[in-house]
């Protein structure tokens, strides 16, 4: 028995590129749903505080606290609390949100000023003493939120931020006068061993993110491999409602002529029998074809890539994979296949892919439209789409290197599909509803083959339908041009 | 086979162009019945109302009108009541079976089905006396949600639970 992996063959959707996102977000997400409110209350307290302070103090009354805070000291105080509140405040909303990256960095901001103004205000109104070389040990302690909540980058930023008021408070800062002396003797030492002490944290708190990364990554590999196994659980019931209809009719059909040829041998005449045989024989037919094209598929995604790229004219391989059509599935209408290509244009790719796609475009165009309704086939070369403004630049130096494309439209005026069932028409095995129930047949394989062979091309292919009768649908496929034609 | 004024009628209703020629051949080798075809519910209908056919034999999943839908616009009139119906299609799950047999058919097949099985269930459904049917779609009507009487006067939930079985036995 085999244990799901996640195959690096395989690139990651946008989706399973989400869990990973996901994984690391949620536990930031709920760290800063706590953090920041309740450190934005403890803030708001402290400016009631500082306010209630100034109102005591304006009044000439005296208070038992012995601080001596200069009031511009702590009007500038009272101003930066407003903004950290503030921070906090949309760290909190963008929480709750799930922006990640703004309600950490918000956090994190908001840490970072709230600790340099208490200290500052601290240290320089009431003078480096011992109380003062205390909060050195605390200011540590914000390189450990930041480090939850932030990134290395930012880890490393706050903390030379933490040494810069270090090295500041201690060498620039007023001293108590009992202790004065101590710290101008003693000033590298203690200087050193702050920024050591920093450091540690600092190294620290990155080695655990790294680690905790890694646990993250193993998790969103679980979870990815667990939804993959979902996936091809679903597809596979699909692929087996999708063969249990397609595949019981012809198989009824197929056994019941044996059966009656067989049971019936001498009440029919020769001419009925070989009418009988010629009959099951189409039908035995529809049924290989059927299998064969599921067996196909295997085989199809692992040869997709294997094919050696050469400048191929589009409107000749069109015309050819138009020939091949199966009358059988225009119900022998002649149908009126406009085609607007350039005689000179050229694709980079293979032949053969290419007729597969279009033949498959073409049949489908034929199958899901009314009897003799047109199907208009465009070819025209398209620019790279243009660069961003802000990034003109290095746009300028992509949009040099990006290969020209043709893009190749297929038209037809059938019912359209469905704009929410348009994702799935490219999935494996996938049939519409509607076409489950109707007489066209199919085995939900073509529009998935042609994605997984445009896409070895380098190309891609979309649909766009409003899904209303009359209006039908049109498929775009991009492929990239020779590299001369660039 | 020779066809009289007295021979039955039988409507096949199929979407599937390589089943319904097949079904026309076998029901004319097999059985002596004049055979019909349709390839929806509503030229099913029309058909119907054009030949008056002795049974039908009906797809459940079609464009326009589906099987069920069909069934039930026969059933739902007094004049068309008593047709003896078979369903046969693809869909074999027992929430299938059981929307099939809830929608008034006589019998409920799911392919593939065997020539002389085909043949059997249209003999049966032709005998089936005018009665017998009213009686068990009386029944059907009158029936609580879970104990609704289907096909042999059986209850719904006896009758999911045999095609349950039979799935497993598959």
């Amino acid at each position: 028995m085999t244990s799901p992996t996640v195959s690096p063959t395989f690139s990651l959707s946008e989706s399973e590129q989400q869990v990973y996102r996901s994984y690391d977000n949620i536990w930031r997400l709920r760290l800063v749903s706590v953090i920041a409110p309740f450190f934005g209350l403890t803030t708001f307290m402290s400016l009631v505080g500082l306010l209630a302070f100034l109102v005591v103090s304006a009044h000439g009354a005296t208070t038992e606290v012995s601080v001596a805070l200069p009031p511009q000291m702590a009007y500038l105080s009272m101003g930066s609390l407003v903004v950290v509140i503030s921070l906090y405040g949309y760290s909190t909303y963008a929480a709750r949100k799930g922006q990640a990256r703004r309600a950490t960095t918000a956090c994190a901001t908001a840490l970072l000023i709230a600790t340099t103004v208490a200290a500052t205000t601290w240290e320089f109104s009431q003078g480096v003493g011992p109380f003062g070389l205390a909060g050195y040990i605390f200011l540590p302690l914000v390189i450990v939120l930041v480090g939850l909540l932030a990134t290395a980058p930012f880890i490393l930023l706050a903390t030379l931020w933490v040494n810069a008021l270090t090295i500041t408070y201690t060498l620039l800062a007023p001293r108590e006068a009992g202790i004065a002396g101590i710290v101008q003797r003693e000033a590298i030492l203690i200087v050193f061993f702050c920024v050591l002490m920093e450091w540690c944290f600092a190294i620290l708190l990155i080695a655990l993110r790294r680690a905790l990364s890694a646990t993250l990554r193993e998790l969103g590999d679980v979870r990815i491999a667990y939804e993959r196994a979902k996936q091809l659980d679903e597809i596979k019931d699909q692929f087996i409602r999708s063969v249990n209809h397609e595949l019981r009719n012809p198989v009824m059909a197929l056994n019941g002529y044996v059966k009656v040829l067989r049971s019936q041998q001498t009440a029919l005449s020769p001419e009925r029998q070989r009418a009988f045989l010629d009959r099951a024989s189409q039908v035995g037919d529809r049924v290989v074809a059927m299998l064969k094209s599921i067996l196909d598929t295997g085989r199809l995604e692992q040869n997709a890539s294997e094919f050696t790229p050469e400048a191929v004219n589009v409107r000749t391989v069109i015309a050819e994979s138009a020939e091949l059509l199966d009358p059988l599935e225009g119900s022998f209408v002649q149908r009126e296949l406009h085609l607007s290509i350039p005689d000179d244009l050229m694709f980079w790719g293979d032949r053969i892919r290419l007729q597969q796609i279009m033949t498959n475009l073409l049949s489908n165009a034929v199958k899901y439209s009314p009897a003799g309704s047109p199907v208009t086939v465009e070819a025209y070369p398209i620019r790279p789409a243009e660069a961003p403004k802000s990034s003109a630049l290095f746009g300028r130096s992509r949009q040099l290197n990006r290969p020209q494309m043709v893009e190749i439209t297929v038209r037809d005026q059938g019912e359209g599909i469905p704009p929410d069932q348009i994702p799935l028409l490219f999935q494996r095995f996938m049939r519409l509803p509607r076409d489950i129930a109707s007489p066209v047949i199919g085995n939900g394989l073509g529009l998935f083959i042609c994605r997984q062979l445009a896409e070895a091309m380098g190309g891609s292919i979309w649909v766009e339908s409003q899904g209303i009768a009359g209006k039908g649908s049109t498929f775009h496929l991009r492929l990239p041009m020779p590299p001369t034609q660039n | 086979m020779e066809e009289t004024a007295a021979t039955p009628t039988v409507l096949v209703i199929d979407d599937d162009l390589n089943l319904l020629p097949f079904l026309v051949d076998m029901l004319s080798v097999m059985t002596p019945y004049r055979i019909v075809t349709a390839r929806n519910g509503v030229e099913g209908l029309v058909a119907y109302a054009e030949h008056h056919p002795q049974c039908v034999i009906v797809d459940m999943k079609m464009p326009e009108l589906d099987g069920a839908q069909f069934v039930r616009a026969l059933r739902g009139d007094p004049s068309t009541l008593n047709t003896p119906i078979i369903m046969m299609t693809a869909m074999g799950s027992p929430d299938d079976h059981f929307i099939g047999m809830a929608a008034g058919v006589d019998r409920y097949l799911v392919k593939p089905v065997e020539p002389e099985t085909l043949v059997v269930a249209i003999e049966q459904a032709l005998a089936l006396s005018d009665s017998e049917r009213l009686h068990r779609l009386r029944d059907l009507a009158n029936s609580p949600d879970d104990t609704d009487c289907l096909e042999d006067g059986s209850r719904a939930t006896t009758e999911r639970e045999r095609a349950q079985e039979g799935e497993g036995k598959q």
